[in-house]
Order: structure tokens, then C-alpha cells, then sequence
């Protein structure tokens, strides 16, 4: 007797947790979704722009560059090098025009280790050279040692390419190209932060939204 | 993935606690963190880690089987929302530091932090006596022991792994404040979602690298016990003597983190003493004790187990080392804690005016309200939100015990924040060195603490306002079947209040956050200097560098931070530099530049000659030497006394080729350096 109550009681428990399950697996759904559509976005946003001629992939030397704190070395086998003078070097560069960059590519190597590199940009031209740690990218690196910064398609009125923190770092640059190749596979590679949140996000997200409807059933039958 | 065992161990003793005590299983893994805290320091200050790390897991399997045995199926009655998130978010943050390596890079996790944790991992002993080269501190050792628990089933040290121990720290202090949600799962998983982005949010918005969940220092690690110990008071149901000695096991913890958790432990005690006394008093139990004596017996219970830990190391230290851990001053003028205390109450009464003490304060004033602690500015923004958070809780409070209560926890944690940043004042005054004074060095790290502590234990209250009546009804509603008992109106607000605040810590965050650079993303330039430092040891192994070797380092231009980072990736004992006459027992930053000569550039120069040197050589009693960056002087001045002229350096700070490694032989007072027999060539 009391079995089958029990049994009955566990029945009835699990038809409403069978309900239970479907607003999470809508929002992990519904997440996966909109990444992989972001995904494509900016791979169909950036092909397109290639095409149009709005991305112009295009290799810089230093003397077309704006340098602060940095001193040009002479140049050793057919690359550019030079030197950091202080702990705060700057390679700037404004077009004030508005550029897409996708990607700019930093393939250089250092003779001591320079510490964090990263990438300012100004997105308007009122801005100026005004850079903000709002507007700020940090470097990434490919297999082979070199850097990369990852913009997404922003336009950009200027940059500014912080190589190293160290100071008395001596760059050897062999490409510093805005636009780098983005492989097709880049738009999509499962990198750990959207992994992560996406695991955790639509979870949270649809626990939001069942205890806001919760609570919003106890204020319509509150006193 | 060891460190899921780690993991497991701990659950698997939650559950045990949840079972034997008939505790949530919400709270209890905060206990059992503090339990393994606790277990692994008392049995390594007897040489005991590698017995504690072997007795701690098959206890835990035996706890388990235990639960298992009586509870069969039922065990599943036993997991809470909070607890299947702990587990969920522990096994989620284990495999992305898997997956991303993260490295340290923090000064402080060289000269402290990581180095403890690595020498009780390579060593099995804790660091007070472990016959270890890695430079040895005197600070409590909870966390390295935890970690230590955490990588028991590894061999050596890994840095990702040290994280996630910290990561299950934070894990199981939040899941501790959902304690109350246990019956309604979705308002838990939004509360523990709010709880795991607290640590985001307390970072100043500075533009560096966000170092959330990243950074190991004691600094997150108190803040979360300090807020857990308070979530496991005000949520862990009724206050019987498991509970309170629970709580009075977190403080003790809590104490064992580093020397202020012992004031933020004495002020959770104080803030939690205040509620039994001032709202529990009539209902608490202690042991079969009522009233006053139980609360008596119970906050002299607690006050004994936050000081065992506290005095029981300052014991161990000087007994083993021989360290007076009392003296506290810095720039080597001697000054012990009573002292500092003293002289800061005199200050502050005004009966012995300082100076630098009126400057200070007026620098705390200014930096509470200007400099930014948290993504939203500064420490008076924050008071405001957590008395905002205080007065909703009071208000929708329907019962008058827990207004009493809600009132009780303002008034009392709110003198604890006085209290505290005056004891901050202190330390800034009397501890740290003038310059460190002046711009108030790491402020924000320093008071994070008290505000993730104060911010969740708010957060519990109004839960409280929100959750405990509605339970209430709900018994009764069954008892009169179905007689339509219509819910109150505050509870259901303090409620929607909660829902709201966790959806506007995450909008907050994914606002003012840094999404560019954080614990699930880093940039590797973050890491050059360390792996640089990891392969200049690399090659000094080849070339034949042992353990036993004494080796002076040569690293011109550096400023401590690579002596550190060698000393912690070597295993071989790294001598002190040689300081001048000014440092006679020698420093960790000196760039030897020659005699009569201005500072090159060089922060940390010394005027050195080659004999000067050598005699240093001498007395320290170096074997070896290591170079890691040379400049003119050196390959000039010292050049001679290499066997190979110290070909292949170049004179301008560089690396491009050389030979790194050398043995030291003495010719009379002269040292020539001649590469280790056997050892790879450059």
C-alpha cells in the first residue's frame, strides 16, 4: 500500500519536472543558436566586406606608422627591427577615416620577454587619439609564436599597438598587416570562454526566467 | 584530473555532514573545506601530510560508503540545489583551467602564495620543514594545504590545479548562501549565479586583466570564508551546537588563512555572537544547554576554535624555525601586533598624536570615497547598495524576529567595517614601509574582503525576509487543505528584490566586465616572462645545474621579479645577490655595475668589482652561477674570469647565444668560472 502510494507520489512529482526540463534545453538551444549565428555573421559580414573592397588587407612598414617611445634599429636580414625606450612603446597609426580591421597580424619576435601586449582602438573620429582601456584588446598567439589581435569587423578610426611593457625590448618584425587572414575555421574555432559560458549562461538564464514566473504567480495571488 | 578526486573527497564528506548532523547539504561543503583546511595543517606541522592526504580520502570513501549503506536510494534526498552546484561549477572549473593552463603571475604568488603551495606538493611537507631550496614564509598554511589536498594524487605541482583548489573554496562558500533557496531550485541557481560573479565584480574597472578566479593570494580566499561563515550562521537553519561549532570550524579556517583572517574571523564572531545574544537567545541550543549558558558555551566554543588555529602555528613556528612570527614591523624596525595596536588606539584617541597616522586617515577617508574597489566605483557606492540591500530585507521582513535580526546584523557589521578599516589604518601606518604607505598600496585587495562577506551575508538576510515565511504558509496550507491561504505580499517582494539584484550583478558584469582578458580567456603575452625564466632553468639543468648546488644569479636590469620567479622554478638553492655595503646579508635585486660608475639605467644598482664579488661568493658559499642577462660590464670586468671568455654574450642586455651555467673553482681569493662537467654545451 504504502509502496504504491509512494510510487504514485514519485509520478506525479516527475510529470511537472518532465516540463521542467524543456525551458532550460529552449535556452541552451536558443544559446547555441545565436552563437553559431554570430559565428556566421561575422564570417559572412567579413567575406562580404573583402569583397566589396571594405577590407583592404594591407602590410605596413614602421616609417608609415607613428612611434612614441620606440627607436628604429637598422635593419638585419631584410626585417625591420627596433627598440622600446621606455616601459610604455607605441606604435599608432589614424587613418581618421574609418577603417574595417578584422584582424590586425603582429608577426614579430623580441629578444627578451616584453610582457603584456595589447591593442588600443578609437571608433570615432571625434575620439581622436583619445585611447581608452575601454577600447582594448589583448594580443593572441598562433602556433608558430606569432601575435594576433582579434577586432571583428570594428571600424576603427585609430590604433595603437602596445608591444611590450618591459622597455629596452628589441622587436624584429617581419609583417605588421591589418586584416591578417582570418581562416573560415577562426569564425567557429570553440574557444574556452564561449564554451564556458555557454555551459553556464542558458542554465542560468532559464532559472531566472522560471523563478521570475514564480514570483510573479505569488504577486497576482498575493494579498 | 586528479583534482576531481579532490572534488569528490569534499562531497563526499558533505554529504556525510548532511547525513550525520540533518544539516542542508547546501552548507556542508564549506565545513568540509574547512575540516580538510584544518586536518592537513594540524597533521603537517607533525610531518604527517603524506599520512593525512592518505587517511583524508579513505576517510572520505568511508564516509560515502557509510551514507550509501544507511541511506541506499534515499541519498538523492540528501542533494540541495546548493550542493549539485558546487559539484556542477566545481567539475565546470576544473576542466576550463584544464583545457587553458592558466599560469601565475602575480609578485605576491612567487614570494608567497604559489611557492607555499609548491613546496608541500614536491615535498610532501609543509614549509616550515621541508628540506626545500623554494624560498620558505611564515604565513598560515590553509591554503597551501588545501591545494595540497586538492593535487594529492599528482606528482609534483601544477598551477591550473592550484586554481581550481581555490576555485572550490569560492564554490563552496557560495553554495553555502543559497542554503536557504534549498526548497525553491531556480531561486537557488540564480543566487548562486549571483554568489560566482561577486568575485568579478569586486575588481576595480582599472583596464588591466581582469584576475577573477585567477589570482592566488589569501585575499578572495578570506573574503569568501569570512561571507561563508556569516551565510552558514544566518541560512544553516537551526541554531543548534552543530551548526554553531560548524561555524566556529570556518572561522578557524578562516584564521589559518593568513594573520587578518584572524580580525575578519574575530568580526564575524562578533557580528554572529551579537545575533545569539540579541535574537536567538530564547531559541538556540548548545549541547542540551538553554539561554544564556547556551550561548555562552557556544561563543566561548567559537571564540577557542578561531584562536587554536591562530596561536597553534605561532607555536609551530617557533618551535620549528624559531621565527617570531610577532614582529611585524617593516624596514627592520621591530614591532609586535599589541604594540601596533597600542600606539594605533593612542593615534586615534588622540592621547599620542602622529603624524603619519592623521595623514593616513585622511588618505582611508579619501579612498573611501574615491578609489574604485569594485567595477562601480568606490567604497561609499558600495555602502550604499549594501545598506539599500539591509533595508529591503528589514522592510519586507513579516516577522519581528527577523526585523530584530536584520537590525541587529546592520548596526553590528557596521561597526565591524569601522573596526576593520581602522585596523587597516593601523597596518598602513605601522606595517607597511612609508612608500607603500603613501599610495596606499593593494587598498582595494586589502578591503575586498569585509565587502564580498558583508555583500553576501546581506544577500542571505533578505532571502530570509524572503523565503522563511513562505515556508510557513505552505505547512500551512497543507495542515488546512486547501483553505485558500493567499501568500503575503513582502515576502513575494523581497523575493522579486533578490531575482533583480542577481539579474543586475550579471547585466553589471557583462557591462563593466572585462570580456578581453580573464580566467576563461587569457593572453599568452601575459605569460613571456615565465616561460622565458622556464627555459633559461631548462637550459641550466641541461648544462648540468643539480639540487644541491648554491647559485648565484646574474640578471642585469632586474627589479626582484625574475630573482623570484627563479627561485620558484628551481630546485637548486638560489643565494641572496650581493647588496653593497648597504645590504651586507644580501638582496633579491642588485644589477652590479662597476666601481665609481653611475646606475646605467638600472633601478637596483651595486657597485661591484670582481673581488668584491668573489669574497661575497665566498661567505655565501655559491657552487655555481647562473647567467641570465649580461650586459658590458659584466662580460668586461668578469669576462676574464670564464673559462671561455664568456663567448657568444654580447654587451647589449640580450640573448643570442651563450653559455649560462658555470661551477665555480677557487684559485686562492679568485673564482673562475668553468662549465659543469658533463653538461650540454651552449
Amino acid at each position: 500500500m504504502s509502496k504504491k502510494k509512494k510510487k504514485h507520489s514519485g509520478a506525479k512529482q516527475s510529470a511537472p519536472r518532465e516540463k521542467a526540463w524543456k525551458l532550460p534545453l529552449i535556452c541552451y538551444i536558443v544559446a547555441l543558436g545565436l552563437y553559431l549565428l554570430g559565428c556566421t555573421y561575422s564570417f559572412v559580414q567579413d567575406t562580404s566586406r573583402i569583397y566589396s573592397g571594405a577590407i583592404v588587407r594591407q602590410a605596413y612598414k614602421l616609417e608609415d606608422l607613428a612611434l612614441e617611445s620606440i627607436e628604429q634599429l637598422a635593419d638585419e636580414n631584410g626585417m625591420q627591427r627596433f627598440v622600446s625606450t621606455d616601459d610604455d612603446p607605441k606604435i599608432l597609426y589614424y587613418s581618421l577615416q574609418g577603417t574595417y580591421i578584422t584582424r590586425v597580424g603582429f608577426n614579430a619576435t623580441s629578444n627578451k620577454p616584453g610582457g603584456e601586449m595589447v591593442l588600443y582602438y578609437t571608433t570615432s573620429s571625434a575620439q581622436g587619439l583619445k585611447f581608452t582601456d575601454r577600447q582594448k584588446v589583448w594580443a593572441q598567439q598562433y602556433a608558430d609564436g606569432s601575435w594576433y589581435f582579434d577586432l571583428g569587423g570594428k571600424k576603427v578610426y585609430g590604433l595603437r599597438l602596445d608591444p611590450d611593457t618591459t622597455g629596452g625590448v628589441v622587436w624584429t618584425v617581419k609583417e605588421l598587416m591589418f586584416n591578417a587572414p582570418k581562416p573560415f575555421g577562426a569564425y567557429y574555432a570553440p574557444n574556452a570562454q564561449p564554451m564556458f559560458l555557454l555551459l553556464l549562461l542558458p542554465g542560468l538564464a532559464a532559472a531566472g526566467i522560471q523563478e521570475g514566473r514564480r514570483i510573479w504567480r505569488l504577486a497576482k495571488a498575493a494579498r | 584530473m586528479d583534482i576531481l578526486l579532490g572534488l569528490a573527497s569534499l562531497a563526499a564528506l558533505a554529504l556525510f555532514l548532511a547525513y550525520i548532523c540533518k544539516k542542508s547539504a547546501s552548507v556542508t561543503p564549506l565545513v568540509a573545506v574547512a575540516i580538510a583546511m584544518l586536518w592537513f595543517t594540524l597533521m603537517g606541522c607533525f610531518g604527517l601530510l603524506l599520512a593525512a592526504g592518505w587517511l583524508w580520502y579513505a576517510g572520505c570513501a568511508a564516509a560515502l560508503g557509510w551514507v550509501i549503506f544507511k541511506q541506499k536510494k534515499d541519498i538523492l534526498k540528501l542533494v540541495t540545489p546548493g550542493f549539485a552546484l558546487f559539484c556542477g561549477l566545481g567539475v565546470a572549473f576544473a576542466l576550463l583551467f584544464f583545457f587553458t593552463r592558466p599560469m601565475l603571475t602575480q609578485w605576491d604568488e612567487f614570494t608567497v602564495w604559489g611557492t607555499a603551495g609548491k613546496v608541500l606538493s614536491t615535498t610532501n611537507q609543509l614549509y616550515s620543514t621541508a628540506r626545500s631550496n623554494l624560498f620558505a614564509n611564515v604565513a598560515p598554511p590553509g591554503l597551501a594545504v588545501f591545494s595540497y589536498m586538492v593535487q594529492f594524487f599528482s606528482f609534483g605541482f601544477a598551477e591550473y590545479k592550484f586554481m581550481a583548489a581555490f576555485a572550490f573554496i569560492y564554490l563552496a562558500a557560495f553554495a553555502a548562501a543559497t542554503a536557504l533557496w534549498d526548497k525553491t531550485r531556480y531561486g537557488a541557481i540564480a543566487a548562486m549565479g549571483g554568489m560566482v560573479l561577486l568575485p568579478i565584480l569586486f575588481q576595480p574597472a582599472n583596464g588591466s586583466m581582469a584576475m577573477a578566479y585567477l589570482g592566488c593570494m589569501a585575499d578572495l580566499p578570506m573574503a569568501v570564508l569570512f561571507g561563508g561563515a556569516l551565510c552558514l550562521y544566518f541560512g544553516g537553519g537551526r541554531k543548534d551546537e552543530k551548526l554553531l561549532l560548524g561555524v566556529g570550524l570556518v572561522l578557524a579556517a578562516l584564521t589559518n588563512l593568513k594573520d587578518m583572517g584572524l580580525a575578519l574571523a574575530l568580526l564575524a564572531f562578533v557580528i554572529i555572537a551579537a545575533d545569539m545574544l540579541f535574537c536567538q537567545r530564547t531559541s538556540m541550543r548548545f549541547f542540551g544547554l538553554r539561554k544564556g549558558k547556551s550561548w555562552l558555551a557556544a561563543a566561548a566554543s567559537q571564540l577557542v576554535l578561531l584562536v587554536l588555529p591562530y596561536a597553534g602555528w605561532e607555536l609551530h613556528m617557533r618551535l620549528v624555525s624559531g621565527v617570531n612570527r610577532g614582529n611585524i614591523g617593516s624596514g627592520g624596525q621591530s614591532l609586535s601586533r599589541v604594540d601596533m595596536l597600542l600606539n594605533g588606539v593612542k593615534a586615534l584617541l588622540g592621547i599620542q598624536p602622529d603624524a603619519v597616522f592623521d595623514k593616513r586617515a585622511v588618505q582611508m577617508l579619501d579612498a573611501f570615497l574615491r578609489r574604485p574597489v569594485w567595477l562601480f566605483g568606490s567604497g561609499a557606492v558600495l555602502l550604499v547598495v549594501v545598506v539599500a540591500i539591509l533595508n529591503f530585507a528589514w522592510v519586507f521582513s513579516t516577522q519581528k524576529r527577523h526585523k530584530r535580526q536584520v537590525l541587529v546584523f546592520g548596526i553590528f557589521s557596521l561597526l565591524g567595517f569601522f573596526a576593520y578599516y581602522i585596523f587597516l589604518l593601523f597596518t598602513y601606518t605601522y606595517v607597511f614601509s612609508s612608500l607603500e604607505g603613501d599610495s596606499l598600496a593593494a587598498y582595494d585587495r586589502y578591503v575586498t574582503p569585509y565587502w564580498i562577506g558583508w555583500v553576501m551575508a546581506s544577500m542571505v538576510l533578505l532571502a530570509q525576509a524572503a523565503l522563511r515565511p513562505a515556508a510557513q504558509l505552505q505547512s500551512a496550507k497543507t495542515q488546512k487543505k486547501k483553505t485558500a491561504v493567499k501568500p503575503l505580499w513582502r515576502p513575494v517582494a523581497a523575493r522579486a528584490v533578490s531575482l533583480a539584484l542577481c539579474a543586475a550583478l550579471l547585466f553589471g558584469v557583462a557591462l563593466r566586465g572585462n570580456w578581453r582578458a580573464n580566467f576563461m580567456q587569457v593572453s599568452p603575452s601575459q605569460y613571456t616572462n615565465r616561460l622565458n625564466v622556464q627555459q633559461v632553468v631548462q637550459t641550466a639543468r641541461a648544462q648540468g645545474m643539480q639540487q644541491q648546488d648554491v647559485v648565484y644569479l646574474v640578471s642585469q636590469g632586474d627589479n626582484a621579479g625574475r630573482f623570484y620567479l627563479f627561485a620558484y622554478e628551481m630546485e637548486s638553492k638560489l643565494t641572496l645577490l650581493y647588496g653593497g655595503e648597504e645590504k651586507p646579508n644580501g638582496t633579491q635585486a642588485s644589477s652590479l655595475i662597476k666601481p665609481g660608475s653611475e646606475h646605467y639605467g638600472y633601478a637596483e644598482a651595486v657597485q661591484c668589482s670582481p673581488q668584491q664579488l668573489f669574497a661575497y661568493l665566498k661567505e655565501a658559499g655559491c657552487t655555481h652561477i647562473l647567467l641570465d642577462v649580461t650586459d658590458g660590464y659584466i662580460i668586461d670586468a668578469f669576462g676574464p674570469y670564464f673559462s671561455d671568455g664568456l663567448a657568444g654574450w654580447t654587451n647589449d642586455n640580450s640573448y643570442k647565444g651563450g653559455h649560462r651555467y658555470y661551477a665555480i673553482q677557487w684559485q686562492g681569493e679568485e673564482a673562475h668560472f668553468v662549465p659543469v662537467e658533463g653538461g650540454a654545451a651552449a
